[in-house]
């Protein structure tokens, strides 16, 4: 096993003995859950909450982990791009995390206590046009294509992960890659913004 | 064609896009303590696995489906509802759903078709229940979410089928079973179409006997749906796997009723068990290495591990023993040499292996080598080892002198070596004097009996003196405790 996942097999090893080492896997993964949603999502307060149910997601659901065929981080991937499918699904579902903790007296994250670091944050994301267009045109895309865009463009992730973050065949997830960037293009090229994308 | 018909563009200006890499320091602050309040929550227990089905009893199963001649079509989704009677049940706990989609899955539902638990009964079905919230939703609901799950994961494929069962008690209410799997059929179907999907849905009503006995034989319902599709009577479809099981035992039955390894080295240590029994296998597998964590597998993990292995290996009783060392060493990948080797076989024909060796292979090499070492190093010993216990010489002529010390004392060496020549002094202590010393004083070769003119002689050759010599001291005490001492000094009129 090379080290890094000798590394993440100990973290969730540690986990799974005692949750309270479950705090070394949220502040190890919590930037780049964080910064894969708000790129995929483009919008903060969305990637706020995906992220917030992501970990909660992880943390109920640790002891069911078993190392297999998927990594841990894979895992963690695969929870967070179902929570984001699950978030912008027609019928929007509850945020069982925040419902949970709500019953027992735990005040919630909330914008308003949060505001300068949105504002801060928000204002670093629109320096990023290009970026933005391609969220919105994703968001347009079929789930599968935009999972594996995703995954490989703003995750950094190699076509072996991809393949085992959504369970798919790598040449499944070269397929889905090569017909999801064609799809994108058009989809990008009917935005009146982008005229000067491609340049 | 234009340059934007092209997606490589997309794909370098995805390449080349400028991140965003921003840091929330307060909302992860605020996570974490929210996770914190969490943390007392029990992780939910994982689902227990079911134990994977002997292997060979699925596959019969199917061939023996080919030949019943019933259509098997591709068979992606199971879906199966074990209806709990509210009269034998807590008032809360009057229902459960399975789903099978590959994964298995079993869903508890109250009376009121609302799930209060879920579990995951393979692999995938823990997967799936680990993505997903579906306690406390209604029966459609969890379907609903259940079915764009699948579908989001790829387990929904148009040539696929989706079947449903539903078992319950003696005693149950049949209308209530017929009813909800009606309501579960039709809610994938509804979903199935709202997803584009044209995926065949069936759904079965079987009762708790039939279900506990396939369960019990560490059958999922994906391996028995066939038989269902097939109309055939409960009674026939334990007949069919009687059958098959027997077949099994007769004619596919591996080669080993029992294996038992142990393989031990210094860095490493292997154990590997496997006992056949009726209905499942009993399987262990425990690999230590040194500096790194322990690994463990057991029943159908330990059985994946080692079914390929014990497949391939091909062993018989009357083998000889160290053919089936090499087998089984190569078998297991493992390198290099052992310690301890065990081995207990029961075959399949009720024949016995039983029987252990130490130290092969390698092992036994480096034992060589260590042997061969200690060989030279006392030779080298003997070599190194000084043949008088002291030795004291000093030659003296009028143009030259040469002094030699060297004592050895509880097993320590004391050298010295003094030289001059027309006023040039040489002088040589410790080691180096040592170095010089040794090989002259072996070649020398004096004992006490020798005469003082041959001992001179023998000195003044070997330690090079060339010429005349006006005076020569020698006093050698031999490790055998006897001495040999003298003094000699030119004189000029004996010469005359």
């Amino acid at each position: 096993m090379n080290p890094e996942l000798e590394h993440e097999r100990l973290l969730v090893e540690m986990a799974q003995t005692d949750i309270n080492a479950f705090e070394v896997i949220f502040e190890e993964y919590y930037d780049q859950i964080f910064n894969y949603i708000l790129r995929r999502t483009g919008n903060v307060e969305d990637a706020r909450d995906i992220t917030a149910e992501t970990f909660f997601k992880a943390l109920k659901n640790i002891g069911r982990f078993k190392w297999r065929r998927v990594s841990f981080s894979a895992w963690l991937y695969k929870i967070c791009i179902h929570e984001i499918a699950a978030f912008y699904r027609k019928t929007p579902r509850n945020l069982l995390s925040m419902e949970y903790l709500q019953s027992r007296g735990f005040d919630p994250v909330s914008q308003y206590d949060l505001e300068e670091e949105i504002m801060a944050a928000h204002n670093a994301l629109q320096k990023h046009e290009k970026l933005l267009l391609c969220s919105r045109a994703i968001k347009e895309l079929p789930g599968r294509y935009a999972d594996v865009i995703t995954l490989r463009y703003f995750a950094g992730k190699k076509i072996s992960e991809i393949a085992l973050i959504v369970g798919k065949p790598e040449g499944t997830v070269k397929s889905l890659l090569h017909r999801g960037l064609r799809k994108l293009k058009k989809i990008i090229l009917k935005d009146k913004n982008s005229a000067t994308f491609f340049k | 064609m234009s340059r934007y018909h092209d997606h490589d563009d997309m794909k370098k200006m995805l390449e080349n896009l400028t991140l965003p890499q921003v840091e929330m320091p307060a909302h992860k602050k605020k996570t974490r303590e929210m996770l914190y309040t969490c943390r007392h929550l029990q992780t939910r227990e994982t689902g227990k696995f079911y134990s994977r089905a002997p292997r060979k009893l699925v596959e019969v199963i199917k061939l023996k489906k080919k030949a019943l001649a019933i259509v098997i079509p591709s068979i992606f989704l199971l879906l199966g509802v074990l209806y709990l009677s509210t009269l034998l049940s807590p008032p809360q706990a009057v229902a459960n759903l399975t789903l099978q989609v590959n994964p298995v899955i079993t869903m508890t539902l109250d009376d009121d078709n609302t799930v209060i638990d879920i579990k995951g009964k393979n692999e995938d079905g823990v997967e799936i229940i680990t993505i997903s919230d579906l306690q406390g939703k209604k029966l459609d609901e969890a379907l609903a979410e259940i079915t764009s799950i699948l579908y989001e994961q790829g387990y929904l494929l148009p040539e696929g089928t989706v079947a449903m069962m539903v078992h319950g008690p003696d005693n149950a209410d049949q209308d209530k079973l017929s009813a909800i799997s009606n309501l579960a059929k039709e809610t994938v179907q509804e979903n199935l179409i709202r997803l584009n999907i044209i995926v065949q849905v069936e759904s079965f009503v079987l009762s708790e006997e039939l279900f506990a006995y396939l369960d019990e034989l560490g059958l999922t319902p994906a391996d028995y749906v066939d038989l269902l599709k097939a109309n055939l009577t409960e009674d026939e479809i334990k007949e069919v796997i009687r059958s098959l099981e027997q077949a099994e035992n007769d004619t596919e039955a591996l080669l080993y009723l029992k294996f038992k390894l142990k393989i031990k080295s210094g860095e490493r240590e292997l154990f590997a068990e496997f006992k056949q029994k009726q209905f499942g296998n009993l399987a262990k597998v425990m690999i230590k290495q040194k500096g790194q964590k322990h690994i463990q597998l057991k029943d159908s993990d330990a059985y994946e591990y080692l079914l390929p292995i014990l497949e391939e290996l091909d062993l018989g009783a009357s083998l000889d023993k160290n053919e089936v060392v090499d087998r089984v060493l190569a078998a297991f990948g493992w390198e290099g040499s052992y310690q301890e080797f065990k081995i207990e076989i029961k075959f399949a024909d009720k024949s016995f292996m039983d029987f252990k060796c130490k130290a092969k292979g390698e092992e036994a090499q480096r034992e060589r080598e260590r042997d061969r070492e200690k060989e030279r190093e006392q030779d080298q010993e003997r070599e190194t080892a000084l043949p008088y216990r002291k030795f004291e010489l000093e030659i003296e002529s009028n143009k030259r002198k040469l002094k030699a010390e060297i004592e050895q004392e509880d097993g320590e060496i004391s050298a010295k070596m003094e030289s001059s020549r027309d006023g040039k002094k040489t002088e040589l202590k410790g080691s180096a004097a040592l170095e010089y010393l040794l090989p002259i004083l072996k070649k020398l070769d004096l004992n006490a009996s020798m005469d003082k003119q041959e001992v001179m002689d023998r000195v003044v050759t070997a330690f090079g003196w060339e010429g005349f010599y006006e005076e020569f001291e020698i006093k050698v005490k031999f490790n055998n405790g006897s001495n040999l001492d003298f003094k000699w000094k030119c004189d000029y009129d004996d010469d005359d």
